[in-house]
């Protein structure tokens, strides 16, 4: 853990990335307490640039920016994390009943992925969110049940190397269950690169949910990022804060995931990073 | 007959092709079954929110034959979606192959043109730092890369419309025409660079920086082989060196292309919205505005198709380049 750190430590853009996704976690946890108005209520005159009252101006209803843009790292975070988990999860399982079984599971599950990897995947969650609606919990299992592939993939060659290793051999001798040796032996050691793909599903995840709302398809009961965009689009003449504010925030936050999951992975790679 | 059969490319193109088809027909299987499971009967959710008359409603209801098995009804859908009959829009009355293809020549002129001079950039870019890996500028130009990777399209598109178009306002901002300008020579095509400039840039950040990445990660692996060793080691000048490198360098970039193509269609599309550009992304934005679900599932039904199409032409490409990919 000491040698991962200081590794880490030593790619300062990777650091940066951290400590900007440090900030809008905590951002997302303390947030409502920190809000200085209700997103939702209007407190202000119209389009007010920012000012020592309204940090980041008020919008074309007189709302605050700053609350709104506070609650929305919420959303962002939340959704990201939902469905990242749940494209891991449903990627690693996959990935692993495919690598570690091999034969017609393996065939079936693979064109499936391919077949979801062809798809154009924004056309597709923007068809899936008009037709089902656009619920945060929809929205969560769309991004979610289109992004596993790639992690299937990834979690399948882990596996097909590493089911031949002496160490899984040997505990299959010992007669241990399929699940405990998937899980408990072979896991643990995929788990290096399953957590770089972690990282950028969540990348990807904030992003798409973000083109969604931008789009005009966002969950209406709770502001994000990206609705704020969308609302932007007609007033942003007038008012750059109202555009700026939050596309600041899906930017950045999408950097720093990209960046943290290029340091883990420059970290597995040594032999890249002394290039 | 002979001749064909006998050219291995153009027997690499046919198959290659030919097994697209697949695909297409399961795309189109896919959004029928979407229409099946959405929330609500078929007919009302096609019909959206549109005020259609009598006659359309009872139209459509025999058109998707709601009282036959579901096996006819997926049949006669997969038919007409293979004739070319996307289905009809009732809240732009008008067919939907017809609404998608007046719109497609736009989102060309913003795609193509931009696609190809900043890809070759990036790609120019990455073979170059490639050369001296953690120098300096390898390292400033890889930051750079992942942030303008990062950014949406939406983000960097509406800062620079702030910028550039309302607080300088060197640029036009919304549109692709203006309706002042002259209709034809070199006064309209002046008119559509102005228009296309910034929306074009924006989508070009991301090519730029998307193959900048890559190109340099496949030059430094391609400058690591032994061949290249022996290149150098036989005398040949660095110049000769990284041009044998590049043969197998630039291979993996023309496969990203196609991988990409969905990545870039959505670009497009989600710029077209920022800008008012008349392409299908702003078909697309009043399509979700509109309810109008036939018109929806059309543009996905066309960028889906469009796709696996690109990914079939990518790898005849790719054959081109490395004949060694059409033995298997």
């Amino acid at each position: 853990m000491q040698e991962f750190i200081y590794q880490f430590k030593k790619n300062r853009v990777a650091v940066a990335g951290a400590v900007v996704i440090a900030f809008m976690v905590l951002l997302a946890i303390i947030g409502p307490a920190i809000a200085p108005y209700s997103p939702y209520a209007f407190v202000g005159p119209a389009m007010q640039p920012p000012s020592p009252q309204f940090w980041m101006g008020t919008d074309d209803l007189g709302r605050d920016v700053l609350s709104r843009f506070i609650y929305g790292t919420r959303i962002s975070m939340i959704v990201g994390f939902l469905a990242a988990a749940t494209s891991v999860i449903l990627g690693i399982t996959l990935g692993a009943v495919s690598g570690y079984f091999g034969g017609l599971v393996d065939q079936v599950l693979m064109r499936t992925a391919e077949l979801f990897q062809v798809l154009p995947q924004f056309f597709l969650a923007l068809v899936l969110v008009a037709l089902f609606g656009s619920s945060y919990v929809i929205i969560i299992l769309v991004i979610g049940l289109l992004s596993w592939p790639s992690v299937a993939r990834l979690a399948r060659s882990e596996f097909l190397t590493l089911r031949e290793r002496d160490y899984v051999l040997s505990v299959k001798a010992l007669g241990l269950g399929v699940g405990r040796v998937i899980f408990f032996e072979i896991l643990p050691n995929a788990a290096p690169a399953l957590i770089v793909a972690a990282t950028l599903q969540f990348s990807l995840a904030i992003l798409l949910e973000a083109s969604l709302s931008f789009i005009g398809l966002g969950d209406a009961s709770y502001p994000s990022w990206g609705q704020m965009l969308n609302g932007a689009q007609q007033v942003f003449r007038r008012a750059w804060w109202v555009a700026f504010f939050p596309g600041l925030g899906v930017f950045l936050t999408v950097a720093a995931f990209n960046v943290v999951g290029d340091g883990l992975n420059d970290m597995q790679n040594p032999r890249l990073r002394k290039l | 007959m002979g001749a064909f059969f006998g050219n291995p490319l153009l027997v690499f193109a046919v198959k290659r092709v030919l097994s697209a088809i697949p695909l297409v027909l399961l795309i189109i299987v896919v959004c029928f079954f979407l229409i099946q499971l959405a929330p609500g009967d078929p007919v009302a959710v096609l019909l959206g929110e549109s005020n259609p008359t009598d006659a359309q409603i009872a139209e459509l209801t025999a058109r998707l034959g709601l009282d036959q098995p579901m096996h006819v009804q997926l049949w006669n859908y997969l038919t007409s979606v293979l004739r070319g009959d996307l289905g009809y829009s009732y809240v732009a009355n008008g067919p939907v192959l017809d609404l998608i293809m007046q719109r497609v020549p736009a989102t060309l002129i913003l795609m193509l043109p931009a696609l190809l001079i900043f890809t070759a950039i990036g790609v120019g870019v990455g073979l170059l730092v490639a050369t001296r890996p953690q120098s300096f500028t390898d390292n400033a130009i890889s930051v750079v890369a992942v942030l303008g990777y990062s950014i949406p399209v939406f983000v960097l598109g509406q800062l620079l419309l702030i910028v550039f178009a309302y607080w300088l306002g060197w640029f036009p901002a919304q549109g692709m025409r203006n309706l002042r300008a002259p209709n034809s020579g070199f006064g309209a095509f002046l008119d559509l660079m102005v228009h296309l400039a910034l929306p074009a840039l924006v989508l070009g950040t991301r090519y730029l920086a998307v193959n900048a990445r890559f190109a340099r990660a496949s030059m430094i692996e391609a400058l690591g082989q032994d061949y290249v060793t022996s290149a150098r080691a036989q005398g040949l000048s660095e110049w000769q060196v990284r041009g044998q490198a590049l043969r197998t360098a630039i291979l993996p970039v023309i496969t990203m292309l196609g991988i990409n193509f969905a990545d870039i269609l959505t670009g497009t599309v989600l710029i077209e919205i920022v800008f008012g550009w008349p392409g299908l992304g702003r078909l697309m934005y009043d399509a979700i505005f509109g309810r109008d679900y036939p018109l929806l599932m059309g543009l996905f039904v066309i960028a889906a198709i469009g796709t696996v199409f690109v990914n079939a032409i990518t790898d005849i490409v790719y054959s081109i380049v490395d004949p060694r990919v059409r033995q298997n």
